[in-house]
Formats: C-alpha cells, structure tokens, sequence
C-alpha cells in the first residue's frame, strides 16, 4: 500500500480538553469539592449535637475519670503561690456547688507555664498556669475564670471537640483512604475556631452567673479583661482567628450582663 | 484567655503557614506548570512540522514491489510529569469520578515526544512500520497520586531503495 | 542509515526482515531489567513534580534499561546461534512498590 501525505490539522489535538475545557474542569473540581467539604463539615456538627444529649453525665465520669495530665503538671512555688492555688481550690469547691453546674469530680491542677491561661479537660480537670495565678489576685477575677471553665463543662464542650475530630478523620478516611494532603486537612479546623468563639461567649455568661449566685458581685471580673485591653490594640480582623474573641467586645458583653444580673436581684 | 501580645505575632505566622502555604503553591506551581506545558507544546509542533515528510504506521505491511534497502530497530523512551496544580485536580477527580482532563495532556505531551524522537533518530528512513507504544503510571509511594507517565515507543525503521 | 544495530545481529519488530529470508527459527529470547521508579525520593525530580516537565535523569535510567535488556536478549540469540531477532516487543510492569520490570522479548531466527 502506498503512503499518500494528508495533513490532519486540529484534530491532530482532539483529545487534549483545550483551555476552555481546563477551565471549566477547574471551576467544576473546586465548587463540588468546597460544596462537599461544607456539607461533610455541617454533617458532621449535626450528628455530634445528635449524640451529645445522649451522653449523661455520669457516664462522662465514667469514661474519663482515669484522664492525668502528669506530664504538664507541676507543684506551686514557694508559700505565696502554694496559698493563691489553695485559695482558688477552695473558689472552685464553692463554685462547683452551684446549681447548674454538672456533677464531675473537679479538680483544679497547677501547669507551670508563665502565659495566663486556663484549660478545661475532659473528666472535670481544670488546669491553671503560674501566670493566671499571678495575674488574678483578688477572689472575684479568680472566680470569674474558674466559672468561665466550668461553664465549658456545662456545654459539653470538650466533648464536642472530641467528637468533631472523631468524625472528621473518620469521614477523611472515607474519603481518601490515607492521602494527607495538608491543604484539605486543615480546611476544617478554620471553621472550628468560630465555633470555639460561640463557646467562649457562651462560657463566659456561664461563669458570670456562677459568681453572681456564689459571690453576690461581679464588679471584679471585667477588671481583667479591661487590663488586657488595654495592654494592646487589637484590629478586628484578628479576631476571626483566634479561639478567644477580642477582650474589648468581650467587656462590653459582661458589663452588659452583670447589669441585668444587678437589676435582676 | 493568653497573654495578647505573645498571641497576635506567633498565630498569625502559623495560621498563614498552614492555609497560605499550600494555597499559593498550588496557584504558583499551577502558572508555571502551564507556561512549562504551552512551551513545550510549541516546541512539539515546530518539530513535527519539520518531521511530517516521514510517516509512521502501525501496519506491518510494506508497499509491494519496492526494494528495501534497510530495516532496522528503532526505540525510545520519555518520562514526563505534570505540575502540583494538576495532580490536586486529580485527587479531586477521584472524589467525583469521571474523566480526569487534567492528565489528557501529560499523556499527550508523552506521546508525541516519543514519535518525535523515534522520527529523530532515523531521518532518512522512508517510513516507521509496526509503531507499539508501552505506558507506565509512576505514583508516590502513597499510591494515590501519579506523579508521571513512562513511555516507551518502538518500531521498524524501513528505508526503501 | 546503517542496517543492523548490536554487532552484526539484526533487530526489528516486524515479522520478518525486509528483503531477507527466514531459514529457521529458534524460539523465544528474551531481556530484563528491573529498576527502581520510586521517583519521590529523588529531590530533582521532586522539584519538576512541582512544575511539570520531562524528568530526564529517569528518561535516561529507563534508556539504560532499554539498552541493557536488549543486550541481554541478544546475548540469548547470539548464544543459539542467531543472526537476528524478528517480531520484538517491549513491555513494562510495576511489579513492586517502588520498581518497575522492563521486559525485551523476540524470536531468534537465521535469516539468509
């Protein structure tokens, strides 16, 4: 057979999907996957507030009463210290025979971290760091933080953590076997933080209450969130990514409230 | 409830770390993957122009009646890859299943590279008979993106006399 | 263009060879190699990953490979005697995590 030249011109490149169609690939790929990502991530928020209510509280004693924090705890330095622990122990007892507060065995720990902070775990422990301690000398403020953790136990919210992370990695490993592909992994915790943010708020209310029925007063509590205020100027926009929302709107809101609690009494 | 001024500096950098990082990459790496794939793609057709005269085939049946003077193996190879940006195209595509456009012009490119350079190698051959073509998908050790294709190309180099 | 590559041993694909006769044949021959394709330990490619773009450290490992399984398979004709090998194919198979098998194989033949 002989061979004739013949040019095929540009169906030489018909399997190729040319721009337009790269484009609309691109488009199509990156709106079902955002789409699918925001369905799985309500699913998944959804089916853990399902289940929470499930779980009574006894059985939460029940599954976490072993949880230690050995290795971040420490000892209280030196008389001053060692009597500020004590105090805010005894703050927490008082607090924790308030009506609405879950019944967990709770215990307050020592962390010996120099950053103010305070942690809820599951189970009923409460951790205090040296330099919440330092910070908070008068019984109010102490009581507000105290009440703050506590009112994360009444929601629950450590176990929501737990349960969101539960379903995410199950629904990961649904999905892609074990790709980890740091792009899509984190995508979720991004939305968490808001999340954290309603907690907080929510917290906070909780603690507030908690001091005004124990204590009688709440005037002491913003007294730390104005100092923070005012140790630095924080821009809105970075309130959307930290756990913890901006010290200034957060005053307000307890000024707010402890006024309604006043005039209620 | 942390000291603010430690929080601001530290979490901004990690947070712009965790999500900033791999996006611009996957944009960065996706411009100039296709600036790479539309450069080559020039370079293919100029060459081809310049190869059209001699034909390939995959018949094994030559012009009857006509002498030949040679025929002799001729075989090639390439291995491309494709850019970030199109293998996170990929992994999407296997969420949703369907066909994976974003690899139609990796295995292209592939193909066209090795006919060229199977042209290449015999110019003054009258034509390539029996063309067969063997594929292999390299992927990362996790199996689950492939990070490039293998092709090998061979045929018979005839020249007629 | 010089006629038969690899000392004076004829190669092609076709079954026959053009404007020769097959005398006798003697069976299949065959070349392999084995090579290592686990391409994300090695930082250049790493890199063309990134952009895209031939991998030519790994188009020249697979030409050796090419090179050294047709040698074999040669060696195996020259050993029964041959003078060609007719009808050759090549193929390629993953056959471990991380390696892939490259495969050379023909029919032996004397042609006059």
């Amino acid at each position: 057979m002989k061979y004739v030249h013949r040019e095929m011109g540009e169906s030489a490149e018909a399997s190729n999907p040319g721009p337009a169609g790269m484009r609309r690939e691109i488009a199509f790929l990156l709106g079902a996957a955002a789409v699918l990502f925001l369905a799985g991530y309500f699913a998944i928020g959804w089916t853990v507030e399902l289940i929470l209510p499930r779980i009574s509280v006894e059985r939460e004693r029940a599954w976490f009463s072993g949880f230690s924090l050995a290795e971040r705890v420490g000892q209280p330095n030196g008389a001053e210290e060692t009597a500020r622990f004590t105090r805010a122990q005894e703050t927490l007892t008082r607090l924790a025979a308030q009506p609405g507060v879950p019944a967990l065995d709770y215990k307050l720990v020592f962390v010996a971290e120099e950053r103010p902070n305070a942690f809820a775990f599951p189970g009923g422990t409460i951790g205090i760091t040296r330099g919440m301690l330092q910070l908070l000398d008068d019984e109010t403020s102490m009581a507000f933080v105290l009440g703050h953790e506590l009112g994360h136990f009444a929601q629950r919210d450590h176990l929501r953590g737990i349960g969101r992370a539960l379903g995410r990695a199950i629904a990961w490993t649904i999905l892609f076997g074990d790709t980890s592909d740091a792009l899509t992994k984190n995508a979720g915790t991004l939305l968490d933080l808001a999340h954290s943010r309603h907690q907080e708020n929510g917290a906070d209310i909780f603690g507030l209450t908690l001091v005004h029925g124990a204590f009688g007063k709440t005037a002491g509590t913003d007294r730390l969130f104005v100092w923070l205020e005012q140790r630095q100027r924080q821009p809105a926009w970075a309130q959307w990514v930290q756990t913890h929302p901006d010290p200034g709107n957060r005053v307000q809101r307890l000024r707010e409230h402890a006024k309604q609690l006043g005039a209620a009494k | 409830m942390d000291d603010p001024n430690t929080l601001e500096t530290y979490d901004w950098i990690a947070v712009a770390l965790v999500y900033g990082l791999p996006i611009l990459g996957l944009i960065f790496f996706g411009f100039i993957g296709a600036y790479v794939e539309r450069r080559h793609y020039a370079a293919l057709r100029i060459r081809e122009a310049a190869t059209a005269r001699l034909p390939i085939m995959t018949a094994r049946t030559l012009e009857t009646g006509r002498l030949v003077a040679d025929a002799r193996l001729v075989a090639t190879e390439v291995m491309i890859s494709h850019d970030y940006f199109k293998r996170f195209l990929a992994q999407l595509r296997n969420l949703f299943g369907g066909r994976i456009r974003s690899y139609d012009t990796l295995l292209d490119r592939a193909r066209r590279e090795a006919l060229l350079r199977l042209k290449e190698q015999c110019p003054d051959a009258s034509i390539i008979a029996n063309l067969r073509l063997e594929t292999l998908c390299v992927t990362t050790s996790r199996r689950n993106s492939i990070v490039g294709v293998e092709l090998i190309a061979y045929g018979t180099a005839i020249r007629y006399a | 263009m010089t006629p038969p590559v690899l000392n004076d041993i004829v190669l092609t694909n076709l079954e026959t060879v053009p404007g020769r006769q097959i005398i006798e044949h003697y069976g299949l021959v065959s070349g392999s190699t084995v090579r290592a394709k686990h391409v994300g330990r090695d930082i250049a490619a790493s890199l063309k990953n990134l952009v895209g773009g031939e991998l030519r450290g790994y188009t020249e490992l697979l030409q050796e490979s090419r090179a050294e399984s047709t040698a074999r398979m040669v060696a195996q004709a020259r050993a029964l005697g041959a003078n060609a090998v007719v009808n050759i194919r090549y193929s390629t198979s993953s056959v471990a995590q991380g390696a892939a098998e490259l495969y050379a194989y023909g029919t032996a033949v004397k042609i006059a």
